[in-house]
Order: structure tokens, then C-alpha cells, then sequence
């Protein structure tokens, strides 16, 4: 047991070390086709983080709503249904956080506006995500495709909310909303827009994997995901079990949004958002849904799109070549996965 | 208002030409069992180098050969990466059009200024004079004369040639297909490449024919779009007609709207094909009409319990 | 086991707490580091934005060679470089979201004492980055009021120029329907859109504007989409207030339908339809840039027309009869020396009400809020 278990992390270190070697080679011949010196260049995105306090920041700013929403479409995928809609609810509670805040608490004081908004983004994460549930539950349809679908009715909601109903009045006419009041946004650390709500979201993880791994709720889960029927047998209330999971992974995603909102953007625009669920998708798929290797990846991905500013800038590169640098990462990570067994 | 209306139909179809081809693609891809969001990163694919080819060679079948190729290769990862590595289809998907999008965005961006020929329209005599839908069906682009027939064609391979039984098996009941002497892993991977390829033929268009123009990111999402309304159409590749115009009119109601001066907003409109994607897919699940292939019913359900 | 999970659960629930008090912590030295940066920026009032500069940043919300909007700036900031002894660090493909801001303090970590955000949906952003930097000096574009120290924004009188289209416009229409293709409702267009159409009425009394609005910079499907359109309706003249121009004035070519341009002088691919169009002129950016490297930066707003040589338009084309050339040129002269403007009333609403009297000029505050559409534009006002 002991030996398997080695030989499993050292296979694991070997392919990892592999991994990166593999993607920054290719990176690195792409650089030197633009006339870039790959040494430099690597040089200069471990530069952006050393010493730089702001660019850190932006690690946790982006880490937050993609391992959250990781979480989101993980929990699903360990009792059999498949969550892509994390993108949608993500959005859906940053647009209830901004609204909630905006038009009911901008007379609180901070520790009850705030809550009171990060329930809001909750219940409506949870709502996005009933109506693909409903659809599972009642008419046995694929949630997988729905979820999709919903994300894609959630962003043209928002898009008509900031073109009209909630425009804010003093915006110039431009499409979004108000601004938060002051007291109602996230304050950050000192000197970068990183916050609180990083921690949050590596303990909301690290409890994750706690439930998964070491109650005895995380291994009814595991069997309804495993085999539906065997968990019947077992007495299991399967549907009870899933419908509570997949609400509290959109719940979940919601306050994402939640955070995202209170945090960073502030006033919700057409793209508020965007690209943070799928992100969060990402981030699971590529470690087989694990949520401590969630933390891992989400903060390797966070980390990517943090020094893409610097990478573009510094090298006079155009704006795609941190996210050129970003694929090959994530599709040489895909290349080197297990084979599946076979059927 | 007559005048509005054939234009309204023109547009129509104008819009709903190169979701065609992304949606036959991915119909056939998911008949065999594999759901292909790489199209969107596919169709990008097509764009751009069929508009780069175009300028540098001027020749167009060219320009439809190496978009194909682009496409295809997008498509043969998609395939591979999930098939023979693992990767979970819908992220593979996700981080194949990042690569497409950052790899078009970034080697076309000296396109962006550069203007080419592109396919002219080749106009039908006698019928193109038909009003209202002359000039919208009959006065159109060799590419999109291509496309009115691609579901036919999609239709008469899935059901009536042995080949066309397989790729339907593989996202069905498997045995079929290897009764037929058929490798399934080969029909799937052939099933996902076409995908690809259609798909980039329809970036083709869209960048060579449609628009004459190559910006970044230029497929706005029309392969996801495509993808989901391949649900629409209950998979079966005649109703891809409803399902890509009826998409193709929402864009265009959102500038008829705003031409005849009525105040009902574009986002509205142009959430309808959704919602309407969702409805349909409630009316067969109630119909409890076995339309979904019985592959996709497995997707996204761990084989076992994972540690 | 259930020992175990319970001690794991009861640590880890302490951690959190730990942990949320070190994060209000920190929040609690942020609050009072700003109250202290409030006291430190009266007593260093005499911080001079920009001074000393050898770097400035510009962040594109379009790509650099997009033949329009972006394009004009980039290559108004690398002409910097040799005018002003600037080196510039340029992004493009910076999005209108949060995600702008750490964009803008990547630049200023790299040595950028100049930012000049570009566009529009930027500016929220900006200020916050202008905050923390009193040092730095920041510019944007075409936005209303400013009370930040170290933010000046140069807005162009668009509308001017605007006008000098229309009358050109309303000259050439043989159909007397116009057709005008913008992004949003925001005022700057909706005031160029009515500047557009006061220019052709001046001309033309019987003209009417059509106005659609893609809710995009540069969607070419639209904009085609939009074209085919107004063509079938039997608009003969299409302006424009886009970033992304080239689309626009070839497809208007293949059509023949005349077209003005933007930003950009595109009469080379519009032999025969293009007009006439709007240059973006950059005199200004110049001036205001080299007051702030000599330590001279002025908070506030520089703005001005075609007084003030901040906008211009390319010639009319040659095609074009000489009464439209002679009848452009009055109008340029008479606001370049001042003695006209656009919207001097009376000036009326879609519906027919009076919103400017007789004689009133209107004043550029009025028109920084403009939310309404002039009689003869047919469009939507929100």
C-alpha cells in the first residue's frame, strides 16, 4: 500500500515536472518566432510577483471566484450530475449582490449590508441553478446542457438590466449599474485589491475535501455519484442527496459573484464576470476533480492571468500572448491525463 | 415595409448561414456519443485562416482547404485529448478555444487592416427576382448555397448509408456499429474531425464571404450558440434549419426593431432562442421521446468512486 | 473516527475565526492608511502629477491597428515618443471591466508617470488607480466632470465635426433619408448623432436620421447587418460613430451607398461612396502631456472643438459637386473662427417640444448630458 502510494506521487512529480517542461519549451519556441528571449521573459513574470505587492493581490482576486466555483461544479460531479453552469451563477449573485446593495442596504452599515447581499448573491446562485434541477428532477433533463444554456439567458438578463432597468443614473448613460456604497465593498489589503475572501474560499475547499473524504455525508455522496441504484439499495434518499448538493454548489457559485461584486467590480456591467465559471470548470477538470488540488490549480491559473498585464507590456507582445501562454499550459496538462479504462 | 421584411429574411439567413455549418458539425459529432464546444475554437480557426489565405493567395477553394485543415486539427485534439487521455470533454473544450482565440487573436492581428476579394454572390436568374426571398435565397455566395443543402446531405449520411448507421450507433448501442465491422474509437474520433471541419467552413464564410473582414474574436460565441441548439433540434439534422435561422432572426429582429422604430429591447430578443432551446428540450423530456443519444446521457457521471 | 472529524472540524473552525479577525484586521489598517493618505495629499498638494516623466502608459480598448478609433491613438502616443522624448508602453485589447486596473498598475510599476486611458468604459476604473497614485497623471476621454487632482479629461466637441458631416450629408442625399450607426445611447453620440442630423436640416430641411445602435465599438456582423439594411430602406448616406471604421466604408462601397468615415481618413477604400469624415487631431494631447513632464499639470477639463483645432475632418471627396465642397468649407471657417456652433436653437425634440430657444447656445455641460434625440432622428433614446 505504502509503495503503491510512492510510486503514485513520484509518477505524479515526474508528469508535473514533465508538464512544465513540455509547455514552457513550446512557450518559449513561440517567443523566440517573435523575437523574444524565452529566459528573459520568464524572468520578468517571476519578477512581477517578487516584490510586487499589487501583482499578488491579483492572484487572490482571481484565485476567489475560480476555486469557488470550482467547488461549484465539483460537488455535483461527485454525486453524478454535471454543474457547467458555475459561469451563470457566478454572474446571477454578483448582479443580486450589486442590486440588494444598491437599492436596499446602501443605509446599513457594513457588517449587515454586506451579509445581507452575500445571501442575496447566494439564493440567487441557488435559483439559476433550481431551474436546471427542476428540469432533471421532474423531466430527466440533461443538466449538463441546460446548465450551459442558462448561462447563456443569465448574461442576456444582464445585459437588458444594465441597458435599462438598473442603469445607474449618474453613469453617463453607458451601460451598467450604480456603485456600491463605500461601506459596503470588501475592503482590501493594504497596496493590491486581494482581500478576505481568499481565505474563504481555500477553507470552503479545504471543507470540501473534509466532507468528501472524512464524514460519512461525503461517502453517501460519493456512492449516489458512483452507482444511483446500489445507493437506493442502501437506502440512500438519492434525489434529496442531489438536489441539496447541486443547490448548495450553485449557492456556492452565487457567492462567488457575491464577492466578486462587493470586491472588485463594484457595479455590474455587460461583462461582468464573464469567464470566471468556465475558468472554475477548468480548474477541477484538470486535476480529476480533487479540491485540494483544486487549491493548487486555481492559484496556477490565477497566477497566469495575473502576469498576463506584465508578460504583454513588458515584452510589447499583443494582448493574446499570455493567454497563447495559458492554453498550451492547460492543453499539455489534458495531453499528459490518465487514459481512461477501457469500457 | 416590404422592403423591410426581405431584408429581415435576408439577414436572416445571413446570420444563421455559419451556424449551420457549426451545427450540422456538432449534430454529428454528438450523434456519436461526444458533445464538441470546440467548435466555437474551430470556427475562429476557419476565420482567420481562410481570410489569411485569401489575401496571401487569393485562391478560395484554398482558403476553404486550409481552413478545414485548421478546423480538423482543433477537432482531432478535442478527440484525442478526451478519448485516448481522459480529459473531461467540456473543459478540454473551454481550453481548446482559449487556444483558438489567443492563437487567431495574436498571428491575425496584421489581418485585422488587410481587405480581399472573397466569395462573390452569384445570383440566380429569374429566381433572385422573387420578392421577399429572392435576394435573401437566390443571390447568395457559393458557401451559403453549400449550406441550404448540408442538412439534406447531414440527413441522407446519418440515415441512409451504412456509414451513417455506425457514427449513429457509437452514440448509441456501440454493438451495432462492431457488428457493421466498424472501430468505434475511429468512428468517434472521424465523427468529432468532421465536426471540426464543418465548423471552420462556416468561419470560412463568415470572415470570406459574410463580412469580408477579420477581427478578433470575430465568431462571438455563434460556435457555443451552435452547439447548444444542436438540443433544438432534437438531433435530428432537418430541423437545423429552424434552429439556425430561428437564431439568425433574432439578430436580425434587433435591428428591424430598432429601424421601424419599436421600443422592444435587443436582449430580450436575443435571449429568445434560448429560452425557446429550454422549452423544446422540457417538451421532449415530457414527450419522453428517446431523442437524446444514449452516450450524452453518460457524460459527466464519474465511472466510479473517485478517492 | 468521528473523533477524529470532530477535532479536525473544531481547529479548523478556530482557524476561520483566526483568520476573518486578521482579514477585518488588516481592513482596519487599510481604513486608517487612507485616512492617513487623505492628510498626507493636503500637506503634498504640491505633488505635481506626471512631473519628471519618462515613461507613459496607454491602455486601447480595441487593438492597435483597427483602422479607427485605437489606431489613431496608438499612433498619436508613438509619435509621442519622438515629439516629446517619451518612451510608451502601449496595451490593447484592454477590456471595459475591473480587470483594467491591474493593467493600469502594471504600467505604473514599470515606470509610468502618463496614463492615458482611452476609452469610455475605462474611466470608473482609472479613478480608482488615481487614487492610490497621486503622483501619476491620468488621462481619459469624452467623459463628463472631474474632481480628482491628478485626472484631466479632453473631451473633443465631436459635435462639431458632426455637424460639418451633416451638411455634407444633407448636400449629397438624393433620397433625403440618412442613416447613422453608433454603439450606445451615451451622450457624446447622441449629440453627434443630432449634430449629424442639425448640419444636413441646414441644408436639407426634409432629411431624417435613422439611428441604430449595435451596443458594440466594432461588431462587424451588426454593423453589416445594419448596412443592409438601411440600404434596403433606401438611405443613400451612412455615418458613423464607430472604433472599428473600415468595415463600414467598404461594404457602403459595394453598395453605393455613400458613407462617412471616422477617425481614420479611409477615403482610399471608398473611391467612389466616401464623403467625407472625422480625423481625430491630437494637438492637445501634445500640449497637455509636455505641461505635465515640466511639472505643470492642470487637474480638470480640456476641451474644445473645431475652435480649439481638436477635431477636424478630412477634405470632401473629389467626387463630390463644388457647392458641397464650398458649403463645408463655410461652415468649417465660420466654427473655426468661433462664430458658430451646432446647436444654437431653436432647437427641437423628437416629439416637436422646444428645447432650445431661439438664439440659445447651447453649453457644453448641456450637451456633456445629452439624452435626447433632435426632430428628424428616428431611433431609440435609451
Amino acid at each position: 500500500m505504502q509503495i503503491a502510494k510512492t510510486n503514485a506521487i513520484k509518477k505524479g512529480v515526474i508528469r508535473f515536472c514533465i508538464g512544465a517542461a513540455a509547455s514552457l519549451g513550446i512557450f518559449a519556441v513561440f517567443l523566440l518566432t517573435q523575437k523574444q528571449n524565452p529566459i528573459s521573459v520568464y524572468m520578468a513574470i517571476i519578477h512581477c510577483f517578487v516584490n510586487n505587492r499589487y501583482n499578488v493581490g491579483e492572484i487572490w482576486v482571481h484565485m476567489t471566484p475560480i476555486l469557488i466555483t470550482g467547488m461549484a461544479a465539483l460537488i455535483p460531479s461527485k454525486v453524478g450530475l454535471c454543474n457547467c453552469g458555475g459561469e451563470g451563477q457566478l454572474i446571477a449573485g454578483a448582479l443580486a449582490a450589486n442590486v440588494v446593495g444598491v437599492y436596499c442596504c446602501s443605509g446599513m452599515p457594513g457588517y449587515l449590508g454586506i451579509p445581507i447581499m452575500m445571501v442575496a448573491a447566494v439564493a440567487a446562485g441557488m435559483l439559476c441553478g433550481a431551474i436546471p434541477l427542476i428540469g432533471k428532477m421532474c423531466l430527466n433533463m440533461n443538466e449538463t446542457l441546460t446548465t450551459l444554456l442558462m448561462n447563456y439567458i443569465v448574461v442576456k438578463i444582464v445585459a437588458f438590466l444594465v441597458y435599462g432597468p438598473i442603469k445607474d443614473p449618474n453613469g453617463n448613460n453607458y451601460p451598467m449599474s450604480a456603485k456600491l456604497a463605500e461601506q459596503l465593498r470588501i475592503t482590501s489589503f493594504t497596496g493590491s485589491r486581494g482581500n478576505w475572501t481568499i481565505f474563504v474560499a481555500v477553507i470552503i475547499a479545504i471543507v470540501v475535501w473534509i466532507v468528501f473524504n472524512k464524514t460519512e455525508l461525503g461517502f453517501k455522496m460519493k456512492v449516489v455519484g458512483g452507482n444511483g441504484r446500489a445507493a437506493q439499495f442502501a437506502g440512500y434518499k438519492v434525489k434529496k442527496i442531489q438536489c441539496i448538493s447541486f443547490l448548495v454548489a450553485s449557492g456556492l457559485a452565487g457567492l462567488a459573484g457575491g464577492f466578486f461584486m462587493s470586491s472588485v467590480e463594484i457595479q455590474v456591467r455587460e461583462t461582468t464576470g464573464s469567464g470566471y465559471g468556465f475558468m472554475g470548470f477548468l480548474a477541477t477538470g484538470i486535476v480529476g476533480d480533487n479540491p485540494l488540488l483544486s487549491i493548487v490549480s486555481s492559484f496556477m491559473l490565477s497566477a497566469l492571468k495575473a502576469c498576463g498585464a506584465t508578460l504583454e507590456v513588458n515584452t510589447g507582445l499583443r494582448s493574446a500572448a499570455s493567454m497563447i501562454l495559458m492554453s498550451v499550459i492547460l492543453l499539455v496538462i489534458f495531453a499528459l491525463g490518465r487514459r481512461k479504462r477501457d469500457e | 415595409m416590404m422592403s423591410l421584411i426581405g431584408d429581415f429574411i435576408l439577414n436572416t439567413i445571413r446570420s444563421g448561414t455559419p451556424i449551420i455549418y457549426a451545427l450540422i458539425g456538432d449534430l454529428i459529432g454528438q450523434r456519436a456519443g461526444h458533445i464538441s464546444l470546440s467548435v466555437e475554437g474551430s470556427m475562429l480557426m476557419g476565420c482567420c485562416l481562410g481570410y489569411t489565405t485569401c489575401y496571401y493567395t487569393g485562391n478560395l477553394p484554398l482558403a476553404v482547404i486550409v481552413s478545414i485543415l485548421g478546423g480538423a486539427l482543433i477537432g482531432f485534439l478535442q478527440a484525442h485529448l478526451n478519448i485516448a487521455c481522459g480529459a473531461n470533454m467540456f473543459a478540454l473544450a473551454l481550453a481548446l478555444n482559449y487556444f483558438a482565440t489567443s492563437v487567431t487573436t495574436y498571428f491575425g492581428s496584421s489581418m485585422i487592416s488587410k481587405s480581399i476579394k472573397g466569395f462573390s454572390k452569384i445570383a440566380i436568374p429569374g429566381l433572385c427576382k422573387i420578392p421577399l426571398i429572392g435576394n435573401a435565397l437566390f443571390n447568395q455566395d457559393i458557401l451559403t448555397y453549400i449550406s441550404f443543402i448540408l442538412p439534406v446531405l447531414a440527413y441522407f449520411v446519418l440515415y441512409k448509408t451504412k456509414l451513417g448507421l455506425a457514427v449513429r450507433s457509437c452514440g448509441e448501442v456501440h454493438q451495432v456499429a462492431v457488428a457493421y465491422g466498424f472501430d468505434v474509437k475511429k468512428l468517434k474520433y472521424g465523427a468529432v474531425i468532421v465536426a471540426g471541419m464543418l465548423a471552420a467552413v462556416g468561419g470560412c464564410q463568415l470572415s470570406c464571404a459574410y463580412t469580408m473582414t477579420w477581427t478578433a474574436e470575430m465568431s462571438g460565441g455563434r460556435g457555443f450558440i451552435a452547439s447548444a441548439l444542436v438540443i433544438l433540434c432534437c438531433w435530428k439534422p432537418l430541423r437545423a434549419y429552424f434552429a439556425a435561422y430561428l437564431f439568425g432572426a433574432a439578430q436580425a429582429l434587433g435591428i428591424l426593431f430598432q429601424l421601424m422604430g419599436l421600443p422592444i429591447p435587443t436582449n430580450i430578443v436575443n435571449m429568445a432562442p434560448y429560452v425557446i432551446t429550454l422549452i423544446a428540450l422540457a417538451i421532449t423530456a415530457i414527450n419522453k421521446t428517446p431523442m437524446m443519444p444514449e452516450e450524452l446521457k453518460k457524460i459527466g457521471r464519474p465511472l466510479e468512486i473517485m478517492n | 473516527m468521528k473523533k477524529l472529524s470532530k477535532k479536525v472540524m473544531s481547529l479548523l473552525l478556530a482557524v476561520c475565526v483566526l483568520v476573518t479577525l486578521v482579514g477585518c484586521g488588516s481592513s482596519a489598517d487599510t481604513s486608517t492608511s487612507t485616512t492617513g493618505g487623505a492628510d498626507s495629499s493636503e500637506a503634498s498638494s504640491s505633488v505635481h502629477p506626471g512631473e519628471g516623466a519618462t515613461k507613459m502608459g496607454v491602455i486601447l480598448v480595441g487593438a492597435r491597428d483597427d483602422m479607427g478609433y485605437n489606431q489613431a491613438l496608438y499612433e498619436c502616443c508613438m509619435s509621442a515618443e519622438d515629439e516629446l522624448g517619451l518612451e510608451v508602453l502601449v496595451k490593447d485589447n484592454v477590456p471595459e471591466d475591473s480587470s483594467c486596473e491591474a493593467v493600469m498598475e502594471e504600467l505604473i510599476a514599470q515606470g509610468c508617470k502618463l496614463i492615458y486611458a482611452t476609452s469610455i468604459g475605462h474611466r470608473e476604473y482609472m479613478e480608482e488607480v488615481a487614487a492610490s497614485h497621486p503622483d501619476v497623471a491620468f488621462y481619459t476621454c469624452n467623459s463628463t466632470g472631474n474632481d480628482m487632482d491628478n485626472v484631466c479629461v479632453l473631451t473633443t466637441n465631436l459635435w462639431d465635426s458632426a455637424y460639418v458631416n451633416g451638411v455634407a450629408a444633407g448636400l449629397m442625399t438624393e433620397t433625403n433619408e440618412l442613416g447613422y450607426i453608433a454603439s450606445f445611447q451615451i451622450p457624446v453620440v447622441m449629440a453627434s448623432i443630432n449634430a449629424f442630423a442639425l448640419g444636413a436640416q441646414s441644408v436639407n430641411p426634409d432629411v431624417t436620421v435613422r439611428a441604430v445602435f449595435t451596443g458594440s465599438w466594432s461588431d462587424v456582423g451588426l454593423q453589416t447587418n445594419a448596412i443592409d439594411s438601411m440600404a434596403s430602406q433606401n438611405i443613400d448616406v451612412i455615418a458613423q460613430f464607430q472604433d472599428y471604421t473600415k468595415s463600414i466604408v467598404e461594404h457602403c462601397e459595394e453598395l453605393g451607398v455613400y458613407s462617412i468615415g471616422y477617425h481614420c481618413d479611409t477615403s482610399s477604400l471608398g473611391p467612389n461612396t466616401f464623403i467625407i469624415g472625422t480625423l481625430d487631431t491630437f494637438v492637445k494631447q501634445y500640449e497637455v502631456f509636455q505641461a505635465a513632464m515640466d511639472g505643470k499639470f492642470e487637474p480638470g477639463i480640456v476641451r474644445g472643438g473645431f475652435e480649439e483645432g481638436m477635431c477636424a475632418n478630412t477634405p470632401v471627396a473629389d467626387f463630390c459637386p463644388e457647392e458641397v465642397k464650398t458649403a463645408v468649407q463655410e461652415v468649417e471657417d465660420k466654427m473655426a473662427a468661433g462664430e458658430f456652433t451646432a446647436f444654437t436653437g431653436p432647437i427641437y425634440k423628437q416629439d416637436g417640444t422646444l428645447v432650445y430657444e431661439e438664439g440659445y447656445v447651447a453649453t457644453d455641460t448641456e450637451l456633456d448630458g445629452c439624452d435626447f434625440f433632435v426632430k428628424g432622428v428616428i431611433g431609440e433614446e435609451n
